[in-house]
């Protein structure tokens, strides 16, 4: 900025927002704010990657816990310190929530300077224009040719010019793509977005587990009425799924596998585990089909699914009509094998199994002229999730990162140059958006 | 009485725990980084015989992998790059070996990109042992994997960048601007991916929250626009987190209990 004392003095083009209010508007949408804020996130990630943070377990709340409470043992004195601020679950702390609270604040004004900017950026004037440079000069000769000759060399240089003459004095408006002021707008909108979907994704977004056997329509406490179920045929790592709506009608159908969602409109489901699972039915000697009851159940079916997993390695039925029990156990597992079974056969009151032996895949024994077969498996185990706040996050740091990368290679750049006319020299002043748009000013002084 | 200790010493047969590709791949690892850690002196501080250096323990390291995966594949008749850590080894192996020793104030992507896979393999080597069960051979996976590692790739890039500019400031804005904004798609990113595996936005793995937290610190940093102290001690601190996360979370993940799903 280049000041040349003497009289006349140049009029000075003030910048009238720092009253009461507008100091606390210019803060809240200084880099200053943003650089604050940036480092408040930074620290709450930063005790995030210090403190353990408890793991999501779909709706399985006991396993949450009993996590937290090792968690706040291992941290001896501390441990209930730490757990009552949250700090070990960071993402539904207070202290999280607070923060993107005040995001959100400072987001929308940050929207709202943006955008009444961006409206005013075609005629811009002191108010509109963020003032990155400022300057006074005093040159020789007439006003009005002084301000042509800058007129020229903005108009060459891609600035769309306007003058306007208020009594003396005569005031100069230049833009270049004032349009990538909507840029700045858009990066504003995109934040907000982002920082409201995570604001209510913690509130609003809810998940439930769910292991649908073959042939069982599980419902799902998520969406009342709604319920999942296994097609049929496995294709390698991928099953087969149905949702099914409150009607009994399809709402979506495809393959899920890790890695690899179903969506579903309002739900998304994600196959998170397998389960070893066993079919069991039985018929007498004439091949008839017998009723089996799996323990704790009050009715019998004619065919029975039994889910085993580390936590449930043996389940137990009966034949009531022949009097039989079949103690079924989870001899070996993993993601990648094929489960193997160990079962039993007690017929009566019999202390001894009257048959018994391992299978994998499937089987079929006979004691006391009952047939059983088993067929065991793996199925998957499916997290469903009902996260609206994943549209406006996802669509939020799409319209982010386009106008932040746009806004590298366009930006929109504006002037206001301002010239009195007195005792035969003429006083200039400016402002200017940013130091190119000043040194071309400069130069054409 | 049964058998005193010295005879049932004598009839152990004691099995060697640590077999040759163990201290072959050991071995490439210990190159690998030592060529890294020398490439990152030599950015620092120039170091006149660096590039000759890095270059010859890379080929090293890039041999001693070749070596280790043609053996495997030979002896135990197992498919070449069975899993996606076998790849990520050569790969860094090959880049450092490849990656040009730019000077001070200039970052260069290759060995960035190399720094950040070596940083990345032992982390994709690690199996969960809980859900989800990951299908290490599906496209997408390695896709992901490699949006991920590019990621922070641009990371350490633009850590890169940051210490250059320290002594060149200005001709490295763009360069550091662009950086910076790569990470940030790096971590939007990351999000995607932890969203499509295990349909949450940011899995509260340490090593992310670090790197993202000194992020963020640089961004603060850039923000301020003071080109002073301010600054620099924010990038500086930044950068501090971002090493930290890249290379010492795992040490801070053995703190935390029910940790398989502190892995990738």
């Amino acid at each position: 900025m280049a000041v040349h004392s003497g009289q006349p003095t140049a009029p000075m083009l003030t910048d009238d927002r720092a009253g009461g209010w507008e100091r606390a508007w210019d803060f809240l949408t200084s880099s200053r704010c943003a650089a604050i804020l940036l480092l408040l996130t930074a620290l709450v990630l930063l005790l995030a990657g210090i403190f353990p943070q408890a793991p999501a377990t779909g709706d399985d709340a006991a396993a949450q816990l009993r996590w937290l409470a090792e968690a706040t043992t291992r941290w001896g004195g501390l441990g209930p310190t730490l757990r009552a601020l949250g700090l070990f679950q960071i993402a539904t702390s207070p202290l999280w929530r607070a923060l993107l609270g005040i995001g959100v604040f400072v987001l929308l004004v940050n929207a709202a300077q943006e955008l009444w900017r961006a409206l005013r950026y075609a005629t811009p004037d002191t108010a509109a224009l963020p003032i990155r440079a400022q300057g006074q000069r005093l040159a020789e000769g007439d006003a009005a040719r002084v301000l042509a000759a800058l007129d020229a060399a903005l108009t060459q240089a891609g600035y769309r010019t306007r003058t306007e003459r208020t009594g003396e004095t005569l005031r100069l408006h230049a833009v270049r793509a004032g349009w990538a002021a909507w840029l700045r707008f858009g990066s504003a909108v995109g934040l907000l977005l982002v920082a409201v979907a995570l604001l209510l994704s913690g509130t609003a977004a809810r998940s439930e587990t769910a292991a649908p056997g073959p042939g069982e329509n599980v419902p799902l406490a998520l969406r009342p009425g709604w319920s999942v179920a296994l097609a049929d045929g496995a294709q390698g790592a991928g099953w087969p799924v149905v949702l099914m709506g409150p009607e009994g009608e399809p709402q979506a159908r495809g393959v899920i596998a890790p890695q690899r969602p179903l969506w579903a409109g309002v739900l998304t489901l994600h196959m998170t585990r397998t389960f070893a699972g066993v079919i069991v039915s039985a018929t007498d000697g004439q091949g008839t089909p017998l009723p089996l009851q799996a323990a704790g159940e009050s009715s019998a079916v004619g065919t029975l699914f039994l889910r085993f997993d580390e936590d449930q390695p043996e389940q137990y039925f009966a034949a009531p009509d022949v009097g039989d029990t079949i103690r079924i156990a989870l001899v070996a597992a993993s993601d990648r094998s094929a489960p193997a079974f160990a079962f039993q056969v007690f017929h009566g009151m019999d202390i001894q199994p009257s048959r018994e032996g391992t299978f994998s895949g499937e089987a079929v024994t006979t004691s006391d002229g009952i047939t059983y077969r088993f067929t065991a498996g793996r199925y998957p185990a499916v997290l469903a999730i009902h996260d609206p706040s994943r549209y406006p996050l996802w669509l939020g740091a799409a319209i982010a990162i386009a106008c932040l990368a746009a806004s590298v290679w366009a930006r929109a750049r504006a002037a206001v140059v301002q010239a009195v006319q007195a005792e035969g020299r003429v006083a200039v002043a400016y402002l200017a958006s940013d130091a190119e748009t000043e040194r071309v000013i400069r130069s054409a002084l | 009485m049964g058998d005193s200790a010295p005879a049932i010493a004598r009839n152990v047969k004691v099995e060697h725990a640590v077999n040759v590709g163990t201290i072959v791949l050991g071995s490439a690892y210990a190159t690998l980084v030592a060529a890294l850690g020398l490439w990152l002196a030599d950015y620092v501080r120039p170091i006149a015989w660096a590039r000759a250096a890095v270059r010859v323990l890379g080929l090293v390291a890039a041999a001693l992998v070749a070596g280790y995966l043609l053996a495997a594949a030979l002896v135990e008749r197992r498919p070449l790059f069975l899993t996606l850590s076998d790849f990520l080894a050569g790969a860094s192996a090959g880049m450092v070996a490849l990656a040009p020793v730019a000077g001070r104030g200039k970052a260069s992507p290759v060995g960035a990109l190399a720094l950040a896979l070596a940083a990345l393999t032992p982390v994709l080597a690690a199996q969960p042992d809980a859900p989800p069960a990951v299908d290490q051979h599906t496209l997408l996976y390695i896709v992901q994997a490699a949006l991920h590692a590019i990621g922070v790739g641009a990371c350490v890039a633009a850590l890169l960048g940051t210490l250059g500019a320290r002594s060149i400031r200005e001709e490295h804005r763009l360069a550091d601007n662009v950086g910076i904004a790569l990470m940030g798609i790096g971590f939007v990113l990351t999000s995607a991916w932890a969203w499509l595996n295990w349909g949450m936005i940011w899995r509260s793995d340490p090593r992310v929250n670090l790197m993202a937290a000194g992020w963020l610190c640089v961004c603060a940093g850039r923000l301020l626009r003071a080109g002073g102290k301010r600054e620099s001690a924010l990038r500086i601190l930044g950068v501090a987190l971002m090493l930290i996360g890249a290379f010492g979370g795992d040490w801070l993940a053995t703190g935390w209990p029910g940790l398989s799903f502190v892995a990738w």
